[in-house]
């Protein structure tokens, strides 16, 4: 396990957000699982054509396991109230 | 680490307190925290207040659609966020087209200005807290019910979530003062290393409750 503290840029879906400072953000933890929030659209960049970036803060990197472990810029609706997640380790940037 | 010495010369009284008027601005000035547009650099008038900042109301609002069906939300189900955005009406509110929010109706607005609270890596952050303002509470309308808090880390425009508990409706216009934000200093790095996540069995993250 390696820590980082370091912003990253992780790839998402994006949808229109509720708001238009805002995307509706879908992302896939590490154990497959769905999950949505949404994010001010600073933090989000797009990549090319349809690909979308967001920017949030790694913790650590867990090269064995295959695994990072991020901050989110706000708590997803399905996880319960954390912000901090795991996700797999080919999608930091 | 020259504002570390600055509030030291105040007094440690200052650490982890409420942020006055004057306080709020040194800490603009410096780039603490950002708050947009900025709000000029008269402490003594509005939006000032002795111990918060008046924020605006901006001009997009979301009026829930009335379901055809029941719902039943459930957090355990993926794509909450586009269930909320494709069940809701957004609504631009002008001068002359103000929102009139029925009594017992709720609906989500957002601040007019933007805020970023950031993180600085081993150095003083802050977060803040987002209040009612009394006149509004006086005449039954609540701006916030349940989610007050501003994380340190946030940036973004500040989400409203708006009901009206009075007898009378209210009339929403872009642009007045709906909200004032408390602004307090977070006392350690919320950003522990190394191995934060050591001990976590929940592949979604530790809960922070």
């Amino acid at each position: 396990m390696t820590s980082y503290n370091a912003n990253v840029w992780i790839p998402v879906n994006v949808f229109p957000g509720m708001f238009s400072s805002e995307y509706s953000v879908e992302l896939k933890l590490s154990d497959g699982k769905m999950v949505s929030f949404f994010a001010d659209k600073t933090l989000v960049k797009e990549e090319n054509g349809n690909v979308y970036t967001l920017k949030v803060y790694l913790i650590n990197r867990d090269k064995e396991k295959k695994i990072g472990e991020v901050m989110l810029p706000c708590e997803p609706f399905e996880t319960y109230s954390s912000r901090w997640v795991t996700i797999p380790f080919d999608d930091i940037k | 680490m020259n504002h570390l010495k600055l509030i030291l010369q105040d007094g440690l009284l200052f650490h982890l307190m409420i942020l006055s008027n004057t306080e709020i601005l040194k800490c603009l000035d410096r780039g603490d925290f950002e708050i947009s547009p900025p709000p000029g650099t008269d402490t003594t008038k509005p939006p000032f207040n002795t111990s918060a900042i008046d924020l605006r109301l901006g001009t997009e609002i979301r009026v829930p659609k009335t379901p055809i069906q029941p719902v039943q939300l459930d957090l355990r189900l993926a794509g909450i966020s586009n269930f909320l955005h494709d069940n809701t009406e957004k609504i631009i509110i002008t001068k002359n087209q103000p929102y009139s929010l029925e009594p017992n109706k709720f609906i989500l607005g957002q601040t007019f200005e933007r805020v970023n609270f950031p993180i600085h890596g081993g150095d003083i952050c802050y977060s803040a807290r987002v209040e009612g303002k009394s006149s509004l509470a006086r005449c039954g309308v609540l701006i916030h019910f349940t989610a007050p808090t501003i994380h340190a880390g946030f940036t973004g425009i500040i989400t409203l979530e708006i009901i009206n508990l009075g007898i009378h409706n209210f009339l929403l216009t872009p642009d007045m003062y709906i909200c004032q934000l408390i602004i307090e200093e977070v006392k350690g790095s919320p950003i522990q290393s190394p191995n934060q996540f050591s001990g976590q069995t929940n592949p979604t993250g530790r809960s922070r409750a």
